[in-house]
């Protein structure tokens, strides 16, 4: 089921969506946003070139580490909890004032760190989940012998 | 030592992290792994010791204040679960490491068993009723992963059973929490605590508390809700069998017990009776289910829901004397039943059958692995000097004493009809002739199985000494006052 | 409005509990799936607040804290709904499996085989 209006769209959605998701990553943290929802964005853009191409053309484009993205992803926000520990208990977020120039004042939080982890954590697992619904016939035949 | 408490949390979550990136490297990820519990246990020791003085513990995570942010909290029931959970499946890596032949998807079993000993000692330690459905989540989410371990057809079906059974029971805990939510406006348990005894006892409250009584009750298996139990010990592999009946199992009873005795514990007063009925329908299905087995494992199996059933009895009663009978057999139960199972997969190992019929002689086919099950059937069918006989013995004890004549006579009834099975199926294992020869197996099994099997002795023996923390941890629990005004001072 | 929601909540259990009781595994997955949704909307409506607002607090604005819906229960459901996001994928990851191995979704002949 092939529809060249889909396939001609998608990949200028991704962009869209990326940015979109880039955009709710930096956005939120006094307003709605953070990294659940910004990974589940990026997730539905990729997920939409699975869906105008093939599987096998998608796995073909973005053949890319998933489990990497989740487990880093884990390992980053897991961090960033313990870091709290410093000011006063697991998971305790920071506030920092920076003033880079050009830009003016900018506020950052040890939580917008946590919250990239996240991203990384929804991106790796939501593309891990649908590649591993999306495995041709044969190929799982090959690994599961045992029992 | 406040600030230690997320540590039970954090280790098994870096862990399972780290060995999931190691995954090409069998022998980093084995050393890494067994390092990490090793650490743990240490730490489940000092927490144990440092609450044993009656003192208690919080941690605020991100600092929020009181009764809005998640809270870890220890005290002395904590801290004997945490070192029991970090003993047992510690012991049960070690196990598999041997049971496991080579490339059989250890790759996934290092990372997923590390989550789900984070799940489980994040049950054990938080302080939230929202966040002891996360931690369930996350401990249910490795094991529905671990039992379909082979990716067999058994076993496929056998998790899918299981995850659908517990997807119930976790709608339910959501269910149950919106109640609570919309009544108290809380869920911390403390806080919980008083503002359920200002409502005061209301229908809906009784509604609520039995709610979460059935979820707990699926997973500690008590009777309605136990079909899950024995499939899921026979099919998986069976050092996850040894965690499921020794840790798994214990996180529902250890939830059921802090909803008696801290959340609600008026209401539970009233459902009483009902705890009371499953504990012992419980015990009765157990002890019977055991009779036409044909598989260790499966009777082992029902064994454990018989034994469960004991401990429920004990928290039923609602009384000191009953969970300090209740907190002694969960210690007990849980070493020795993790032992034997592993002991029933050291057999497996040994001769390629769990089937009673086929096995035969294993006394002299393998002396230790069966002096290992004998000594935990002794002890499972309460010969005096193993710690099998104490822990049942204090149990009656409470049940006679609270003058529950009628309910405690059905137990010790019931506990004749564990010594028959007890027997026969040693006997049938044991003795005689038949089977094929017995293969070898890794110094490391028999280790693993030794020092389980030896707490039936050690606590045996030392029975003053366990009872006696028994009672320290039943009477800091059933007084929810210490708790809450502990919080309050903590926070 | 909360006779929508209850409503809303009724019918999804209802739906659920329809489909969990066939016999192929991807409906089971899917009634699953509503009975949790059930849930879900049952913790928001616990936070209820007559006619609140959004809980997302401008700078500038006057309005009332105790007109606010509260935010903890939808902080609770958006951990739920994420966990229940993941056990409908493991579902079905074991449905497809179980599929591959003997063509069918039907969870009778699944013990029909087994003997």
């Amino acid at each position: 089921m092939r529809s060249v209006i889909l396939q001609t769209v998608a990949p200028i959605v991704l962009h869209l969506t990326l940015i979109f998701s880039m955009f709710l990553l930096l956005y939120g943290h006094h307003q709605p946003g953070g990294g659940f929802i910004a990974g589940l964005m990026t997730a539905v853009g990729l997920v939409l070139q699975w869906v105008a191409f093939d599987a096998e053309e998608g796995e073909r484009r973005f053949h890319w580490p998933w489990e990497k993205f989740y487990a880093y992803g884990l390992g980053l926000s897991a961090l960033v909890g313990v870091l709290g520990l410093l000011s006063g208990a697991y998971l305790k977020s920071s506030r920092f004032e920076l003033h880079p120039p050009l830009i003016g004042e900018v506020e950052v939080f040890t939580a917008f760190l946590f919250d990239v982890g996240v991203y990384g954590v929804v991106v790796g697992v939501t593309m891990a989940i649908l590649v591993n619904l999306c495995i041709p016939e044969e190929k799982p035949e090959k690994e599961s012998v045992q029992g | 030592m406040n600030a230690m408490l997320p540590v039970p949390v954090i280790l098994p979550l870096f862990t399972g992290i780290i060995v999931f990136l190691f995954r090409r490297s069998q022998r980093w990820q084995e050393r890494i792994s067994l390092f990490s519990l090793a650490v743990n246990l240490a730490v489940a020791l000092s927490l144990l010791n440092a609450t044993a003085g009656g003192e208690m513990f919080f941690h605020r995570m991100g600092l929020w204040p009181f009764p809005y942010g998640i809270i870890l909290a220890a005290d002395r029931l904590t801290g004997t679960m945490l070192t029991l959970a970090a003993a047992i499946v510690g012991a049960c890596v070690v196990f598999a490491e041997g049971y496991l032949s080579k490339n059989e998807r250890r790759e996934v079993f290092h990372p997923l068993i590390h989550f789900q000993l984070m799940g489980i000692q994040g049950a054990f330690l938080t302080g939230d009723l929202f966040n002891l459905f996360v931690f369930f989540e996350v401990m249910l989410m490795s094991t529905y992963a671990l039992l379909s371990f082979y990716y067999n057809l058994d076993q496929l079906e056998m998790s899918f059973k299981y995850t659908c059974l517990n997807l119930i029971a976790s709608t339910l805990f959501l269910v149950g929490v919106s109640f609570v939510y919309a009544q108290a406006g809380t869920v911390n348990m403390a806080d919980l605590s008083v503002k359920i005894r200002e409502l005061g006892p209301n229908p809906l409250m009784l509604l609520t508390a039995f709610v979460f009584l059935f979820v707990f009750a699926m997973k500690a298996a008590l009777f309605p809700m136990h079909l899950w139990l024995p499939s899921a010990h026979s099919i998986s592999p069976t050092h996850l069998g040894a965690i499921l009946a020794g840790v798994l199992v214990k996180v529902g009873i250890y939830a059921i017990i802090r909803c008696a005795t801290l959340i609600f514990p008026q209401p539970f007063e009233s459902l009483q009776p009902v705890l009371t009925v499953m504990a012992l329908t419980t015990i009765v299905w157990g002890a019977l289910g055991t009779l036409p087995q044909q598989s260790l494992k499966r009777i082992l199996a029902y064994s454990t829901i018989n034994q469960l059933g004991y401990i429920a009895f004990g928290i039923s009663l609602l009384s000191p004397l009953g969970m300090t009978a209740a907190v002694f057999y969960i210690v007990s139960h849980a070493l020795l039943k993790s032992s034997m199972l592993l002991g029933a997969g050291l057999t497996q190992k040994l001769t390629g059958t769990v089937n009673l019929d086929e096995m035969g002689g294993m006394m002299q086919k393998a002396p230790f692995a069966s002096t290992f099950l004998l000594v935990g059937f002794m002890s499972l069918s309460g010969i005096p000097p193993l710690n099998g006989f104490f822990s049942k013995f204090f149990l009656l004890q409470a049940g006679f004493t609270q003058g529950a004549y009628l309910v405690t006579g059905l137990v010790v009834l019931m506990s004749l009809v564990s010594l028959y099975y007890n027997f026969t199926t040693y006997q049938r294992m044991a003795w005689g002739t038949g089977g094929g020869e017995a293969g070898t197996a890794p110094v490391s099994m028999y280790a693993s199985v030794g020092f389980l099997a030896s707490f039936a002795v050690i606590f045996g023996l030392g029975v003053p000494w366990v009872y006696e923390w028994s009672q320290l941890v039943a009477a800091q629990i059933t007084r929810p006052e210490l708790y809450i005004a502990a919080m309050r001072n903590a926070l | 409005m909360i006779w929508l929601l209850s409503i809303t909540i009724g019918f999804l259990v209802a739906t659920g509990a329809y489909l969990v009781m066939q016999r192929r595994l991807l409906q089971v997955i899917l009634g699953f799936s509503l009975m949790s949704h059930a849930a879900n909307v049952m913790i928001v409506s616990s936070g209820w607040v007559g006619d609140g607002f959004t809980p997302i607090v401008r700078k500038y604005s006057d309005v009332d804290p105790a007109s606010y819906v509260d935010p903890l229960p939808q902080a609770m459901v958006l951990t739920a709904i994420v966990i229940s996001f993941a056990v409908t994928a493991f579902l079905l990851v074991l449905a497809l499996n179980v599929y591959k191995r003997i063509e069918t979704d039907d969870m009778d002949q699944v013990r029909r085989l087994k003997g």
